[in-house]
C-alpha cells in the first residue's frame, strides 16, 4: 500500500504543478456546462421566452388587427417590434431580424379564405421556430376569428361571459416518464450539460495520463522503477488510483457548478432525480473506463504529441458519435445508432438514468457492463504491451 | 561475488553480446569500458533483470540470476541509469522520498536515509529546489543519490559521468570510493572514458563488438596500454620487420625488451633522435586488441 499512496502523492504533486493540466481537467469542462446550460437553456425549456426578435406591420385598421398584434405579444416565443409596413423589409436586413409578419389590409374585415397575414422569413430560420411561428400565428387568428363568431351567434353574451368561453383550458396533463413523483419538471439543459461534458472531462483524463506516463518511459523513470520490484500492474493501477480520485473531483465540480453557478448566470438548477449512491457507481465505472483508455493509449505511443493527437481525435469522435456535443434525440436514426460504438455514449445513457429518470442498478446494468469490460479489455492491453517494453527495452 | 558466463544477447538479428564472461569480486569496483555500441548499457540492464539474455548466465551472491529470484536479487542492487530518471516538476526532496517509499523504506526512516545521501552527494542546499531548476551536473549528483537509497551492496551506474563538468565527476567518483571503503560496496560502473576508470577501479573490463577483449587488474592493464616512440635519424633497415623503412617507430612498452636489442643490433650509422613513453589511449588499445583477437 505504501507504494500506492507514494505514487498517489506524486501524481498529485505533479498535477497542482502543471497549470495546463488544471485547465483542460477542471477549468474548460466547467466553462463548457455553464456555456452549454445557457445556450441550450431555450431549447429546453417552456417557460422562458427564446428572446428571437421578430418585426411586425399592420396594415389593416380594423380592431381585430390591434388585437391580433396584442395577442400575439403574449406569447412568449418572440420578441415582436411594431414597424412601418414600407420599412418593414429593409429593416430586418438592416437589423438582421429573421422573422416579419405584415398584417394585411382586409384583416377582420373579409371573411373570405384569403391570407390574412403575410409571414416573412428569413431561408436562415430553422424548420422547429418556422413551424413554432406558423402555430403561432395559426392559433392567434383563429381566437380572433371565433371570438367575433362567438359575438355573431350570442348577441346576448356579456364581454366577462365572452372571456371566460375563450380563456385557455388545460387540455392535457404532462406526467415526465421515470420522474421521481408526477410534479417533478420537464427535464433542463444543466440536467443534459452536466453529465455530458462530465464524461468528455473525463475521457480527457488521457493529456496527464499520457504526459507523465510518456514522460517516465522517455527519462528512464519507468526502467529504474522496474529495477525497484515494480511490475507492470503495479506501474499502471498506481496511475490508475490518483485519476480515479481526480474524476471524482471533477463530478464534484461539475455538479457543484449545475446547482450553484448555473443558476447565478441565469440558467435553471441542476436538480438530480436518481440516487447519489447509483451516481458514485456509474462515477467509478467510466473512470475506470476513462483511465484505461488513457492508459492504453499511452501505452502504445511514442511521444506527447501522438498522445494528444490520437487520444484528442478519437475522443471527439466519441463524443460527437456519442450523443455528448449533439443530444442524440436530436440525430437521424442512423447516427443514434452508430452512438452504441461510443463508450462516452454508453456513459451517458448511465447518467442520464441518474439525472433524469431515477433509474434502478437493473436499468443501469447494461451501459454499467459495458463501461466494464471496456476499460477491463484496455487495462488488460496496457498491462500487456508495458510488459513487453519492459522485457525488450522498447 | 557477481559471476557472468556466456551471456549472449542479440537485437533484430544483430549480436549485441557474444558469449560474454567475466566475475566481479565482492566489495570492488569494476569498470565496465568501451567505445560506443560494444554493449556496456545492455549488458548493465541484463546484470540489473530488466532484460534477459538468450544464452548464458547471471549468478549474484549465489543466487541465479532468473524470474524466480529476481525480486530477492533486486533487492540488493541500485541501479543509475544513464539518462536523468527524475521527475523534473518535483524538488529534489519530493524525489528521493518517492523512490524510497517505492523501496519500502519506513517512513520514520526516510528523512535520515535522504539526509545520508544527499550529504553523500552534497547537494544540502539545493535539497528543496525542483529538478527543473537543478544544472546538469547537480540533476547527475541527484540521480546517483537515488540509486544509493536504503544502501544497496551492489551498485550498477551506466555511464555516470557524461556530460559532466569536471566537478561533478570528482564528486562522483569520490562517492564511489567512499562507499567501496564504508560499506563495502560492490560497484559496477560503464564509461568510455578511461582516465576516470583509472582513478578508482580495482578491475577493467573492456568490451568491444560485443566481446569482452580484456579483464584484469587496472594496474595490468593500463600497464599494458603504455607505448614507446622512438625517432631514428635515418629509416630503419629491417627487411624482416614492420619497422622496415621507419624513421618513427611505436610499440607497446611491455614489448621494449623484446625489440629495443633488435634495434640496437641494426643501428649502422643510424642514430636515436627522441625517446618517449606515452600511457596510449584505449581507443588504440581496442583497436590493436581487436585485430589481435579477429574480433
Amino acid at each position: 500500500m505504501g507504494y500506492y499512496w507514494a505514487a498517489i502523492q506524486k501524481e498529485f504533486l505533479l498535477m497542482s504543478r502543471d497549470i495546463h493540466t488544471i485547465l483542460v481537467l477542471f477549468v474548460v469542462p466547467m466553462l463548457f456546462i455553464l456555456i452549454m446550460s445557457l445556450a441550450m437553456r431555450n431549447a429546453f425549456s417552456e417557460q422562458q421566452s427564446l428572446d428571437i426578435k421578430a418585426l411586425i406591420a399592420i396594415q389593416s385598421t380594423s380592431s381585430n388587427s390591434l388585437e391580433f398584434e396584442k395577442q400575439l405579444k403574449k406569447n412568449n416565443s418572440f420578441i415582436w417590434q411594431k414597424v412601418n409596413y414600407n420599412d418593414i423589409k429593409e429593416k430586418m436586413a438592416k437589423d438582421d431580424v429573421l422573422i416579419g409578419i405584415v398584417v394585411n389590409k382586409d384583416f377582420g374585415v373579409s371573411t373570405e379564405q384569403t391570407p390574412k397575414v403575410t409571414l416573412l422569413i428569413d431561408p436562415k430560420i430553422t424548420p422547429s421556430l418556422e413551424i413554432l411561428l406558423k402555430e403561432e400565428v395559426s392559433q392567434t387568428i383563429m381566437k380572433i376569428e371565433m371570438s367575433d363568431t362567438i359575438s355573431k351567434l350570442n348577441p346576448w353574451m356579456t364581454t366577462e361571459e365572452k372571456q371566460e368561453l375563450m380563456k385557455d383550458k388545460k387540455l392535457f396533463n404532462e406526467v415526465y416518464v421515470g420522474s421521481k413523483s408526477s410534479n417533478a419538471k420537464k427535464p433542463t439543459s444543466v440536467q443534459q450539460s452536466v453529465p455530458a461534458w462530465l464524461i468528455f472531462s473525463m475521457f480527457f483524463i488521457i493529456i496527464p495520463i499520457s504526459n507523465t506516463f510518456i514522460n517516465e518511459r522517455r527519462s528512464g523513470t519507468l526502467s529504474r522503477l522496474a529495477t525497484m520490484n515494480v511490475t507492470a500492474s503495479n506501474l499502471l493501477i498506481s496511475k490508475a488510483l490518483p485519476y480515479m480520485i481526480i474524476n471524482q473531483i471533477q463530478l464534484l465540480l461539475m455538479l457543484l457548478v449545475g446547482i450553484f453557478i448555473v443558476p447565478l448566470c441565469g440558467g435553471d438548477r441542476l436538480v438530480i432525480n436518481g440516487h447519489f449512491g447509483l451516481l458514485a457507481i456509474v462515477s467509478f465505472v467510466l473512470s475506470i473506463a476513462s483511465i484505461s483508455y488513457a492508459l492504453m493509449i499511452s501505452s502504445f505511443v511514442k511521444t506527447t504529441e501522438q498522445a494528444v493527437s490520437i487520444g484528442g481525435f478519437t475522443n471527439i469522435i466519441f463524443a460527437a458519435i456519442g450523443g455528448i456535443m449533439v443530444p442524440l434525440f436530436v440525430m437521424p436514426q442512423f447516427m443514434q445508432d452508430l452512438s452504441i460504438l461510443s463508450p462516452m455514449s454508453w456513459g451517458l445513457d448511465a447518467f442520464l438514468g441518474i439525472f433524469l429518470y431515477d433509474a434502478s442498478f437493473e436499468k443501469l446494468f447494461i451501459p454499467l457492463v459495458a463501461l466494464l469490460l471496456f476499460g477491463l479489455s484496455c487495462f488488460f492491453v496496457a498491462i500487456y504491451k508495458l510488459n513487453m517494453q519492459i522485457k525488450y527495452q522498447d | 561475488m557477481i559471476v557472468v558466463q556466456d551471456i549472449t544477447k542479440s537485437f533484430d538479428g544483430s549480436t549485441v553480446l557474444d558469449r560474454v564472461s567475466f566475475c566481479i569480486p565482492k566489495g570492488s569496483i569494476s569498470g565496465l569500458i568501451g567505445p560506443n555500441g560494444a554493449g556496456k548499457t545492455t549488458l548493465m540492464k541484463i546484470l540489473s533483470g530488466l532484460i534477459s539474455q538468450e544464452f548464458g548466465l547471471v549468478s549474484i551472491d549465489g543466487d541465479k540470476l532468473e524470474e524466480k529470484s529476481l525480486r530477492k536479487i533486486r533487492k540488493k542492487i541500485g541501479y543509475v541509469p544513464q539518462s536523468t530518471a527524475l521527475y523534473t516538476e518535483l524538488s529534489g526532496y519530493e524525489n528521493l522520498s518517492y523512490f524510497g517509499s517505492i523501496l519500502g523504506i519506513k517512513n520514520y526512516l526516510l528523512n535520515s536515509e535522504i539526509q545520508r545521501v544527499t550529504d553523500l552527494v552534497n547537494l544540502q542546499d539545493h535539497i528543496n529546489k525542483r529538478v527543473s531548476n537543478y544544472s546538469g551536473g547537480m540533476q547527475k549528483r541527484l540521480n546517483l543519490a537515488v540509486g544509493l537509497l536504503g544502501n544497496p551492496p551492489i551498485l550498477y551506474l551506466d555511464e555516470p559521468n557524461v556530460g559532466v563538468d569536471p566537478h561533478t565527476r570528482n564528486v562522483i567518483l569520490n562517492v564511489l570510493s567512499s562507499l567501496q571503503k564504508q560499506y563495502n560496496t560492490t560497484i559496477i560502473f560503464t564509461s568510455h572514458y578511461l582516465e576516470e576508470v583509472e582513478k578508482i577501479c580495482d578491475r577493467l573490463i573492456i568490451l568491444s563488438n560485443g566481446h569482452v577483449i580484456a579483464d584484469d587488474k587496472t594496474e595490468s592493464l593500463l600497464e599494458s596500454f603504455k607505448t614507446v616512440d622512438i625517432v631514428f635519424a635515418n629509416p630503419l633497415n629491417l627487411p624482416d620487420s614492420d619497422f622496415n623503412n621507419q624513421t618513427q617507430i611505436s610499440f607497446q612498452y611491455q614489448k621494449l625488451r623484446d625489440i629495443m636489442p633488435i634495434l640496437l643490433d641494426n643501428l649502422n650509422n643510424n642514430e636515436i633522435l627522441n625517446i618517449q613513453y606515452g600511457s596510449g589511449t584505449l581507443d588504440r588499445y581496442i583497436e590493436k586488441l581487436s585485430q589481435e583477437k579477429s574480433i
